[in-house]
């Protein structure tokens, strides 16, 4: 329904920069997530679109137009918020309403719409509850029913369901998605949980300490990260990072258990070799003369897949298994990868210089 | 030495039954987990076992002793709140030192302890500022440590990662692990994270509005969940149900799942089941992990449904198959050469298929019933 | 919990920069002259009726005026006298026996309301069965008028009145002494009655105090062994060292005022046993009308009790600063 940019933007609160030179375009239809750890600045992002919030340098844009001057009210944005807000001496039916009210829409229209919010949302009937009497989804829901009503441009979500218990954050996430798509329209989602990011974004932005450190589908978040940061932030449990030699193409670890030989076209010297752990396969039967060899350390089962710390000479190694694999501790396993499973950052600067997908501009 | 024996526990608020009849026991040094959806009970049975209330009906013990006469400031447990309970006017090395102060220990010993805590917890760099100066994860650790330093036989922590990130709640996982190992505590976690408790529990408790579910490892909680609830809670995305009939076709037993399609059950299954006096109507359960995923037009025999939805969510996908009213979840691997719309076939192994009965939602799946108590509400 | 991601530094120095959301839409400027115009009516009301009163007095008191002069106020410079009238304050042995003794009386009638107060509170702190009338009942006093009070009180410290009856009942002898007219006696009297007027607001203060500290740490205290003792001492009293400085401190300069009920149940007497700095001024105004002198001691009064005010919000402020300095 909308397209929302920030052009140049930074914004400080008392000598403390909040975000720093942000470029973001959001299409129209997009389920757009902002990913990154707390405080980076990620709230900031929508209090700058909402309007709560001036630029001191950049631009605000709306469906191209700029935003500086315009109140809240004006920008017809609709915010969720995580503590949603709801007004607890009124029913579910007249939280939903009250925006229409507001505005004095015809009560046959409010009806309508009323009715029809909370046919999409599940929730026809819970409308005469109080908020107090409803469970932590639902209230969630008529929290979105009540932004829904006013038919706004785009919708910003600011953690919406981070409070939720685990299964029900699970299916909410999926509900989401599917009211996006059907409603079509713009959303724009902060989320700390980096599941559920890349399970619902159409794309995304990684940022940090202010600054967005790369944008793109979550596929290319997770199959092309642009620096050591996101490869680690993104992925659970994180990316595997050793230190070592590359020479000739082939990486050697500082103690000599890892030799991989990568075919990688980058010039001689320190690098740190970067590999998933669901890329890391536990060998079963006679391992191979180029498979790493090492020891169970913790086997942590999670039911579908069973995360096991390998631990190869000083370095710790997570793999992420499927299913049940029969391990003891202490016992000796080897494992074996793709070498094209492999990625390589500088140490320096902790850039990704191999694969070459990856050093795409953000 | 410290066990807890709960014997036929009971709480109720007026009307309302919040705990019912729970009968368990942990061991000396064991971390268990209280697992349950919000309002099952596993935050009063907790607050019982502090004795932040008392119980209606039943015994809870510590070491065979029968502690309800027990004031909670003279159990020695420690307790970890969901919402920390910092002492925000205190600084962060009082909140530590507090549990020794009300016990008038000398200054010294005070501070040698503080210290060793303070670097257990990594907060050692902290330890002089206001204690509201934290940020959200280093108060869950201050949290953990200001219990842990009265060295307490018995850690109660109540949803203790609730509120902080997931990144954070990883890390702490393996942290909350490392300290209960080097403490040598008894532990009972209450949360209703499934993944939570499968990482850090030796056996976990399954509560469902007041009534224990089962009680077991891991493992056999997953693998061989005793109802329906502990199926369908157990693992994300949650166990598959179908509903169906047992139909006898050309001398083989064959689930029928209407229009979907149907499973010829083999030879070891159709006998479990005829044991466990299975009737027609049956619920036929398998977990997304284990689902194979096959074209329409291939060999084998399985359901066959169209995508819905895709979920991918790094390492793996989930896919869901059917409509919103019976939707089947799979889990594969980080490449799908699916697009939504497709039909694909669903082919379920029969070692992995698990049967439970419709009406009681017990398994009708025999052995390894080590477990607590029967109960569906 | 975490609202939204903004980091606690942040949001504390967006509102320290004096930034709201509208003002933010707004602009600093628009902001500051919507500011000046929307204030500007009240703060030509209050120079009216502050400013002009006190100038008035600061006028006065440089003269020795009195209204037996014959002449107006305006007129008052003809006997003007500079500081004449603030050195005899420092040679006034009667006002410095009026100031002594009001202090004294006061700092007894607030330490007891204090304690009585807070050991009120801490009853009231747990619900028990019909708090809400024994509350409501508690709060009674408080509502009295002062002056009724005050008779309430001359009534009951009678030689024959019902105090004196309560204790022949209780020691069995009779007892009949006359309260008001011994010094000693007269001081408690008066001091039983404002401690009986004025307990409940303490006792209010204290408790919504109280009631603020966090259930869960509370409850946390507990589970780390404290006893209920321990947990009044280092959780409760901490954290409502402000509201005890407040409830003090608002005492304390009310209690200074202390007259209606002196005026009533003594007059100040017996001679100046009871004599509070607000009967002495008001003997001098209406009894000798020396109203320049008393102006000035009026003026005195108030750069007084203005230190006193400083002294508890910037004591305050203190105890405020260290937590926000911490946050």
């Amino acid at each position: 329904m909308a397209r929302l940019e920030l052009e140049g933007v930074s914004k400080a609160y008392g000598g403390i920069a909040a975000v720093s030179d942000v470029d973001l375009t959001v299409e129209d239809n997009e389920f757009f997530c902002i990913f990154g750890p707390p405080s980076c600045g990620k709230t900031t992002l929508l209090k700058l679109w909402l309007g709560l919030r001036q630029p001191d340098r950049g631009r605000v844009l709306i469906d191209r137009r700029d935003m500086a001057g315009i109140l809240p009210g004006e920008r017809d944005l609709a915010m969720v918020f995580q503590n949603l807000a709801l007004f607890p001496h009124m029913s579910a039916k007249e939280n939903i309403a009250f925006p229409l009210r507001e505005r004095g829409a015809p009560a046959a229209e409010i009806e309508r719409r009323v009715a029809d919010a909370a046919n999409r949302l599940h929730i026809a009937p819970l409308l005469h509850k109080n908020p107090g009497q409803l469970s932590g989804g639902e209230r969630q829901r008529v929290a979105i029913g009540r932004t829904l009503v006013r038919d706004p441009r785009a919708f910003l979500m600011d953690e919406p369901i981070a409070a939720l218990d685990a299964r029900l954050r699970e299916e909410m996430r999926v509900e989401l998605k599917r009211l996006q798509r059907e409603l079509r329209h713009t959303l724009i989602y902060v989320t700390h949980d980096q599941e559920e990011a890349m399970s619902i974004a159409d794309r995304m932005a990684i940022m940090r300490e202010g600054r967005i450190v790369q944008t793109g589908t979550p596929d290319e978040i997770y199959n092309a990260p642009v620096d050591r940061y996101v490869a680690t932030l993104v992925g659970s449990p994180p990316m595997n990072v050793v230190g070592g030699r590359l020479s000739n193409g082939s990486f050697r670890d500082a103690e000599g258990r890892i030799s991989l030989a990568l075919a990688a076209d980058c010039p001689d010297g320190p690098v740190d070799l970067g590999i998933r752990p669901e890329d890391l396969h536990l060998v079963a039967g006679e391992a191979a003369p180029q498979d790493i060899r090492g020891e169970v350390q913790v086997i942590e089962p999670l039911g579908a897949f069973t995360i096991v710390d390998v631990m190869v000479g000083a370095t710790l190694l997570r793999i992420d298994a499927p299913g049940q694999p029969d391990l003891r501790l202490d016992q000796p396993v080897a494992l074996k990868l793709r070498p094209d499973a492999c990625y390589l950052f500088n140490p320096a600067d902790g850039r990704t210089i191999w694969p070459h997908r990856c050093q795409t501009r953000r | 030495m410290s066990s807890i024996d709960l014997i036929g526990l009971g709480k109720s608020f007026n009307a309302v039954t919040a705990v019912k009849d729970l009968t368990l026991s942990v061991r000396d040094k064991e971390f268990i987990a209280l697992l349950g959806p919000s309002g099952c009970g596993k935050t009063t049975t907790m607050n019982m076992i502090a004795g932040i209330e008392t119980p209606t009906t039943g015994e809870i013990r510590f070491n065979g002793i029968d502690i309800s006469r027990i004031a909670p400031n003279r159990r020695n447990i420690g307790f970890v709140f969901q919402n920390y309970a910092i002492f925000t006017h205190l600084s962060v090395f009082e909140n530590l030192a507090f549990a020794l102060r009300v016990r008038r220990l000398a200054r010294r010993e005070i501070d040698r302890r503080v210290r060793e805590i303070a670097a257990l917890m990594q907060l050692s760099d902290r330890l002089d500022w206001p204690s509201s100066r934290l940020s959200v994860n280093e108060m869950q650790k201050l949290a953990i440590g200001r219990s842990a330093i009265a060295e307490p036989a018995i850690f109660l922590l109540d949803e203790p990662l609730s509120n902080v990130d997931a990144a954070f709640r990883v890390f702490m996982r393996a942290e909350l692990k490392r300290i209960q190992r080097t403490l040598q505590q008894t532990m009972v976690y209450v949360t209703h994270d499934q993944t939570e408790a499968m990482s850090l529990a030796d056996r976990i408790a399954v509560l469902d509005r007041g009534l224990l579910q089962q009680f077991d490892t891991p493992a056999a909680v997953y693998n061989r969940p005793r109802n329906t609830f502990v199926a369908r809670f157990m693992g994300s995305p949650a166990m598959n149900l179908l509903e169906g009939n047992l139909v006898g076709l050309n001398g083989a037993m064959v689930f029928e799942a209407g229009a979907k399609g149907r499973l010829r059950l083999d030879l070891g299954e159709a006998e479990r089941l005829a044991n466990a006096g299975a009737k027609q109507r049956i619920l036929l359960g398998i977990r997304p992990e284990d689902i194979l995923l096959a074209r329409p037009d291939a060999g084998e025999e399985g359901l066959t449904l169209p995508i819905n939805f895709i979920e991918p969510i790094g390492p793996r996908t989930i896919l869901h198959l059917g409509d919103s009213a019976a939707e089947l979840k799979v889990v594969t691997g980080k490449r799908v050469p699916y697009r939504i719309g497709e039909a694909v076939k669903l082919v379920m192994p029969a070692e992995r298929r698990r049967y439970f009965d419709p009406a009681s939602g017990l398994s009708l799946d025999a052995g390894g019933e080590r477990s607590g108590q029967h109960g569906q509400a | 919990m975490s609202a939204g991601s903004e980091s606690p530094a942040v949001a504390a120095a967006t509102a320290a920069a004096g930034g709201g959301r509208l003002a933010d839409a707004l602009g600093p400027r628009l902001t500051r002259r919507i500011g000046i115009a929307t204030t500007l009516p009240t703060q030509l009301l209050l120079i009216f009726i502050i400013a002009f009163p006190t100038l008035v007095t600061v006028y006065i008191s440089l003269t020795a005026w009195t209204p037996l002069d014959g002449i107006t106020w305006v007129q008052a410079y003809t006997s003007w006298s500079w500081f004449d009238n603030y050195i005899e304050i420092f040679q006034d042995g009667r006002l410095g026996g009026a100031i002594l003794r009001t202090l004294f009386i006061v700092a007894v009638a607030v330490t007891s309301e204090f304690l009585l107060g807070f050991g009120l509170a801490l009853l009231f702190v747990d619900k028990f069965a019909f708090r809400p009338i024994y509350y409501s009942l508690f709060l009674l006093p408080m509502m009295v008028v002062p002056a009724v009070s005050g008779y309430m009180f001359l009534i009951l410290f009678q030689s024959t009145g019902p105090i004196n009856q309560l204790i022949s009942f209780v020691t069995g002898h009779p007892f009949e002494m006359v309260w008001l007219t011994n010094r000693t006696t007269a001081t408690i009297a008066v001091i039983a009655a404002d401690v009986w007027q004025w307990t409940p607001m303490m006792f209010l203060i204290l408790l919504a105090g109280l009631i603020g500290v966090p259930q869960d740490q509370i409850k946390a205290a507990r589970l780390l062994g404290a006893s209920w003792g321990q947990i009044l001492t280092r959780i409760s009293l901490p954290r409502i060292r402000a509201v005890i400085v407040i409830a003090i401190g608002i005492r304390f300069i009310e209690a200074l005022k202390l007259f209606d009920v002196m005026f009533i149940m003594t007059k100040g007497g017996p001679g100046v046993a009871t004599e509070t700095l607000s009967l002495y001024i008001y003997k001098r105004t209406f009894g000798d009308l020396e109203w320049a002198y008393v102006a000035a001691i009026g003026l005195t009064i108030v750069i007084v009790m203005s230190l006193a005010a400083i002294a508890t919000l910037s004591a305050v402020r203190r105890i405020k600063a260290r937590r926000a300095a911490a946050a």
